[in-house]
């Protein structure tokens, strides 16, 4: 999970921002 | 030590089935909001965000089977939603620190908290209910 969180990265990339998750 | 076993496999299940739902609630959700732009195409989302969803949700699962004698609250819906929000402030936290250490890769975006946290609840509240179905079945 925190993987993802933190991205993996361009796989989960919408999904982190959709969760509100810092991301670039 | 058969509760053990029922409650082991009740968590992962449970978790899975409720991560993925909230997963594709949550493109719903920001399809709607507009607080992000997708960049990926429907198809591979929808296999993102299960896959993701799944795995928060076995996680916040995981430590409901773990803790939820310990936890404050008698109703299973609100032990749910404090876990999930809880495990979402704390990613959230960590996230901030990493912004800190390394702005120009992670930058939080208000909007997109905001639409995170509300999800946090969202999931809490789905796992609640799927746990407070089984456990009528048991």
């Amino acid at each position: 999970m925190v993987v993802i969180a933190y991205g993996v990265h361009d796989a989960f990339h919408d999904f982190r921002h959709t969760i509100g998750m810092p991301c670039h | 030590m058969q509760f053990q076993s029922i409650d082991w496999k009740r968590g992962i299940m449970l978790g899975a089935i409720a991560g993925i739902a909230w997963g594709w609630i949550a493109m719903a959700v920001n399809a709607a909001t507009g607080a992000f732009e997708f960049e990926n195409t429907l198809l591979h989302n929808l296999i993102a965000f299960a896959a993701g969803g799944a795995v928060f949700g076995i996680v916040v699962s995981g430590f409901l089977s773990l803790l939820k004698e310990r936890l404050p609250f008698k109703n299973i819906f609100l032990k749910a939603t404090l876990l999930s929000s809880v495990l979402w402030i704390m990613l959230k936290v960590g996230g901030t620190l990493l912004s800190s250490v390394e702005p120009e890769r992670y930058h939080p975006i208000t909007a997109q908290s905001i639409q995170g946290f509300v999800l946090a609840i969202i999931m809490g509240g789905l796992l609640g209910f799927l746990w407070k179905i089984k456990s009528k079945e048991a």
